[in-house]
């Protein structure tokens, strides 16, 4: 709770920073005054006092911070815009991808990481290594458009349509059967997936096999190893649950870091999450909007810090004591 | 399974599929779809069509409002993917002319008298709202009322352009003939712009237009912010999901031919590196997207699809501050346009992408326009002369040409161009015109500009690249971008002779032949003061798979929206 409050405080500086930011890079009315034939003067004045441009960057984030305490996340540039309405459409957008990402990515991660530190300087490792190393190297726009060609050629090549390159479903996906939903989801799912997955793996590896390396080369491991406990049990329950620590960490750490690849999967891959909500808000020089969508990416990162401190005292039992 | 076998069954697979390319076909059979629009604009990629079949647009932003004529439209994304729904009496047309929309007018309207101008309208007594309610003299009464700015100060229009001159809108004939009166003295030569998108007066009446101010602006933000249930047109909406894709059905109250599609789906791509690769996978069926090179390289390597770049009506130009101490002098501004090379310009931006890119050499018209005439060559601006531009230089006095240029008062001369921040095109257009000047012995320091109103309209610059947009209806725009005392007028360019036939054009612009001579006597005596240059339309690209007919590029705002319900799979497409 201590840190929950210590957060407001920041959360109130960045956000306004960043409101600031937004709100002096641009003129959100400039297509309006650059039209030709020209705007009215009037609508130019009635717009000007909609979105109060003519109060200062202060009152303005005033008025944008009151509103968000009432819910109310502030006037779009664009007239018929609900901000708070896409915040939260786009949020269930990108958390399918960003959850179904991360639990990929840690899944491969540990694999890997398990795997190149068991066998250090094997054959396998070289290889683990190696891969990771490329994704850690590729820029993710990359990896998508990559993944991109590649399932077109599969598309083609079986005269098929069981990869889709852009949006989260099909046309009509209202009317499928339930069957023909989840294969539908599921195909638009996959590649933005798999790109963000391979990227955020990649670095998770590295860490979680010089951990596991650097915990089986404990003692207490050895000790076990001693007694004659099995292998297995040895990996399982000694030298795993502790080599998750710094991978928990890095977990929470990266989570900006992921909705930041999550903005340009979102892009490559045509979602209408919160990476075009953002990319639309600062083209359009929005700055409620984009104020908005800045506060809650604090807040997740915030609530993502919470939560692995929780996991610590799951999987570190001292932790747990104090 | 060992790691090694998957190893080698994973980059099998890789292998098996990079194998699986597209065939490399060279792109001119695909070419004859659209071949002929550039001499048969109407009749290129025609065909016999069979029922039904959906077809997929591309477009890279979602609309911004239902009402297309509010501050939020004049956008045209929305007016591309409303065009279906919205009667209007003229389109844009492919061939850059004001097209009349032979589906809502029983004729062309007539010009009934020059004084007070007045232009009597002929609707189709079949013409009705998808609700039966017959179209009708109140919804062009109502358009006219919202968009004057006199009956109703708060319905924010996009343009009062030609509004703000009405007199009177009238009704005859169970309001299916429209006469339309001006204020005495006033002409506006580009009525033919004037009541596209027209909406429904009968709606706005039972959604706040109670013939009150209050009462018009009410129902002017209800069509802002309804989605319509209602049609005017050969579609109407089925569905919309917001920044995703609106999907449109034919109107059953249709009364023009049937169209051939069962469904349009405006899906919104904003990646534009996503078009190909979803074109390529069916998801998309046509589109008319920004071009780049990487885009237009690989359309051409596909198969099975038409495709044409031509030249927009959006044209780019570079632009003197006459405000600025130095370029007050004509001789200087002379020398700066006859050493700045357009097609080297165009070489390296559009030209990389569009073989047929050239310099443009006129301020209001284009190249495919009847009216287009070349103004610009004459005077030697955009030839890359640098050798005349020195003559020209030192035949008026200044110094140090070639090195370090002073006036011939002595003060050396330093310039500062702008553009707008992040445009490639732009930035390398200053680029080179940095390098003609340096030649001259003119540094030119380059800066980027964020907000470009703000920038034209301060004045803040002294030279500026950016872009105007122009319409099928020229004379007013004409007027708005060069008249002496226009905003728009941003760099203060005053020619009292220029200006006396400017407004000469206008009144004598009901005779659309004549008028547009007048335009371009003033247009040479503006290229003759070296205000403004021309550099290059901006390219369309229209994209279309060919089991697609009657689909067809169209350049203007209206965009190729305008015969969807001609649009349909071709009658041999499996």
């Amino acid at each position: 709770m201590r840190r929950l409050l210590a957060a407001i405080p920041v959360l109130i500086v960045a956000s306004f920073l960043s409101y600031a930011l937004v709100a002096l890079s641009g003129d959100p009315l400039e297509p309006l005054k650059l039209r030709n034939p020209p705007a009215p003067q009037r609508t130019i004045d009635l717009e000007t006092e909609r979105l109060g441009l003519d109060d200062n960057i202060v009152v303005r984030y005033g008025h944008w911070l009151g509103g968000v305490l009432h819910g109310d996340f502030g006037e779009s540039v664009q007239s018929t815009y609900d901000i708070g309405a896409n915040l939260t459409r786009a949020t269930t957008v990108t958390l399918r991808l960003v959850v179904v990402a991360i639990l990929l990515a840690l899944v491969l991660a540990v694999l890997t990481g398990v795997v190149g530190a068991v066998r250090q300087y094997s054959k396998s490792d070289y290889a683990l290594t190696f891969t990771g190393f490329v994704f850690l190297a590729m820029p993710l726009f990359w990896v998508a458009i990559v993944l991109k060609d590649l399932a077109v050629r599969y598309n083609k090549a079986t005269g098929t349509t069981v990869f889709f390159t852009i949006g989260e479903t099909s046309q009509g996906y209202s009317g499928m059967s339930p069957g023909a939903k989840l294969a539908d989801v599921a195909g638009h799912l996959v590649l933005p997936t798999l790109a963000l997955a391979l990227i955020t793996y990649a670095a998770w590896s590295r860490y979680q096999r010089s951990a596991v390396l650097e915990v089986l080369n404990s003692d207490y491991v050895r000790l076990a190893r001693a007694k004659g406990l099995p292998w297995r049990k040895v990996l399982t329950r000694h030298v795993l649950r502790t080599a998750l620590i710094p991978l928990v960490t890095v977990t929470a750490l990266d989570v900006a870091g992921i909705l930041g690849g999550a903005v340009i999967t979102e892009t490559v891959f045509n979602w209408n999450g919160l990476g075009r909500m953002l990319l639309t808000g600062v083209a359009r020089a929005d700055t409620d909007a984009v104020a908005s969508w800045l506060l809650l990416a604090g807040l997740v990162v915030i609530v993502c810090n919470l939560i692995a401190d929780a996991l610590y005292a799951v999987l570190d039992p001292r932790i747990r004591h104090e | 399974m060992t790691i090694r076998r998957l190893t080698v069954i994973a980059t099998a697979t890789l292998l098996a599929l990079t194998a699986c390319s597209g065939s490399e076909s060279d792109g001119n059979d695909e070419l004859l779809g659209f071949a002929s629009c550039s001499g048969s604009p109407f009749d290129c990629n025609k065909g016999e069509t069979k029922t039904g079949g959906t077809l997929v647009y591309y477009e890279e932003q979602d609309r911004t409002t239902w009402n297309t004529v509010s501050s939020d439209g004049g956008h045209y994304v929305t007016s591309v993917m409303m065009r279906p729904l919205l009667p209007t009496v003229y389109y844009g047309g492919p061939d850059y002319k004001p097209l009349l929309n032979q589906d809502l007018m029983a004729e062309e309207p007539k010009l009934a008298s020059t004084s007070p101008q007045t232009v009597v309208y002929k609707l189709k007594p079949e013409a009705v709202w998808s609700d039966g309610t017959p179209i009708t003299a109140d919804d062009f009464a109502y358009q006219f009322r919202t968009r004057n700015t006199r009956d109703c100060p708060d319905c924010a229009s996009s343009s009062n352009a030609g509004y703000d001159l009405i007199q009177d809108v009238k009704g005859a004939d169970s309001g299916k003939t429209v006469t339309v009166t001006f204020q005495a003295g006033k002409v506006y030569p580009d009525w033919k712009g004037l009541f596209g998108d027209i909406y429904p007066a009968h709606l706005a009446k039972q959604n706040g237009d109670d013939g009150t101010p209050a009462g018009l602006a009410k129902s002017w933000e209800w069509f802002g912010k309804t989605q319509p249930t209602w049609s005017g047109g050969p579609f109407r909406i089925e569905s919309y999901a917001e920044a995703q894709e609106l999907v449109e059905v034919p109107n059953p109250k249709w009364w023009g031919a049937k169209p051939a599609l069962d469904k349009i789906v405006f899906k919104v791509v904003t990646d534009q590196s996503s078009f190909v690769p979803a074109l390529q996978n069916s998801e998309i069926n046509a589109g008319d997207p920004q071009p780049n090179l990487d885009m237009v390289t690989q359309v051409q390597n596909l198969p099975d699809v038409n495709y044409r770049i031509s030249g927009g009506l959006s044209w780019e130009h570079i632009d003197l501050n006459l405000e600025n101490k130095f370029l007050k002098d004509k001789a200087l501004r002379e020398a700066i346009f006859r050493a700045i090379n357009v097609q080297g310009i165009i070489d390296r931006t559009v030209g990389t992408f569009w073989k047929d890119a050239k310099p443009l050499q006129n301020h209001n018209f284009v190249p495919e326009s009847p009216h287009y005439k070349d103004v610009v060559s004459a005077t030697g601006a955009g030839a890359g002369d640098v050798e005349k531009a020195k003559q020209v230089l030192t035949a008026a006095g200044y110094t140090g040409v070639g090195t370090a240029l002073k006036t011939p008062a002595g003060e050396p001369v330093t310039l500062r161009m702008r553009h707008t921040e992040g445009n490639v095109n732009r930035a390398a257009t200053s680029e080179l015109v940095q390098a003609s000047l340096k030649q001259l012995g003119i540094p030119l320091a380059i800066q980027t500009t964020a907000n470009l109103s703000d920038t034209t309209s301060k004045g803040d610059y002294d030279l500026i690249v950016f872009a105007w947009v122009q319409t099928p209806y020229f004379f007013s725009g004409a007027q708005q971008t060069w008249g002496k005392n226009s905003e728009s007028n941003y760099g203060h360019w005053v020619n009292e002779k220029a200006d006396a036939v400017l407004l000469q054009a206008i009144q004598e612009g009901l005779d659309e032949a004549k008028g547009a001579a007048r335009l371009n006597e003033a247009d040479a005596l503006m290229a003759q003061d070296y205000y403004v240059l021309p550099l290059f339309q901006r390219p369309n690209f229209m994209v279309a798979q060919n089991a697609y007919v009657n689909i067809r590029p169209n350049a203007t705002s209206t965009g190729p929206t305008y015969n969807t319900q001609e649009w349909g799979l071709k009658a041999t497409a499996n």
